[in-house]
């Protein structure tokens, strides 16, 4: 299965913020558990809102929970 | 298991003991008796009700309409594949005579077609790799 080259430090962000669940962050994101799982394990790029939402739940900016990988190592916290 | 994969196995478990069940009639009692069978997908309209919580975000969206192309494209190729054979089994009579039956049997077997290949689909893709940002 080919990775796509969006990273993320999601994972990392989260134990960061309270050990914050992946039902906390869907639910405060407005989307399922099962997408951020995906995306954790790299299975999914998220849409750019999407992208948004997560950064601002954890008050910061795109590029530090995302980053650009076009070797396509996928997340960057596995 | 998201509310979508529960409802895809849902659908999926129906089409097949639908698909079954025909089998099973043709086999066992006779052709005739056989479309009776379909009357089982009657259960799929119980998925609205059964899985009412169902909230779809951007990912299971981005599922739903790759499923509902792949099962699109089987119910198409299912009515293309049966009228070919209809067609090949027939031709040579003088005059070509299909019984009436056979087409209601092949809208049904199409619409089986359909929700078995949609509802795998959405299995499928919830283990596989999208990406809606990243391509």
């Amino acid at each position: 299965m080919s990775r796509h080259p969006l990273g993320n430090h999601v994972r990392r962000l989260r134990f960061e913020h309270g050990e914050m669940t992946q039902q906390d962050l869907a639910d405060r994101c407005g989307v399922t558990r099962q997408t951020i799982n995906a995306l954790e394990a790299d299975r999914y790029g998220p849409s750019l809102a999407l992208a948004f939402r997560i950064a601002r739940v954890f008050g910061t900016d795109v590029e530090s929970v995302f980053t650009w990988q076009p070797d396509g190592r996928g997340a960057v916290d596995q | 298991m998201s509310t979508q994969q529960r409802s895809a196995w849902y659908v999926l478990t129906v089409g097949v003991i639908t698909a079954a069940t025909y089998v099973a009639l043709v086999l066992l009692v006779s052709v005739a008796v056989a479309p009776a069978a379909f009357a089982v997908l009657a259960l799929t309209a119980l998925t609205p009700w059964l899985f009412q919580d169902e909230t779809i975000d951007e990912r299971e969206r981005f599922i739903a309409q790759r499923a509902g192309v792949a099962g699109g494209a089987a119910a198409y190729l299912f009515l293309v594949a049966v009228c070919m054979v209809v067609w090949w089994v027939h031709y040579r009579e003088d005059p070509p005579l299909v019984d009436v039956n056979i087409l209601p049997l092949i809208a049904m077997g199409a619409c089986v077609a359909m929700l078995v290949v949609r509802s795998a689909t959405v299995l499928v893709l919830h283990r596989g790799n999208l990406d809606l940002g990243a391509s």
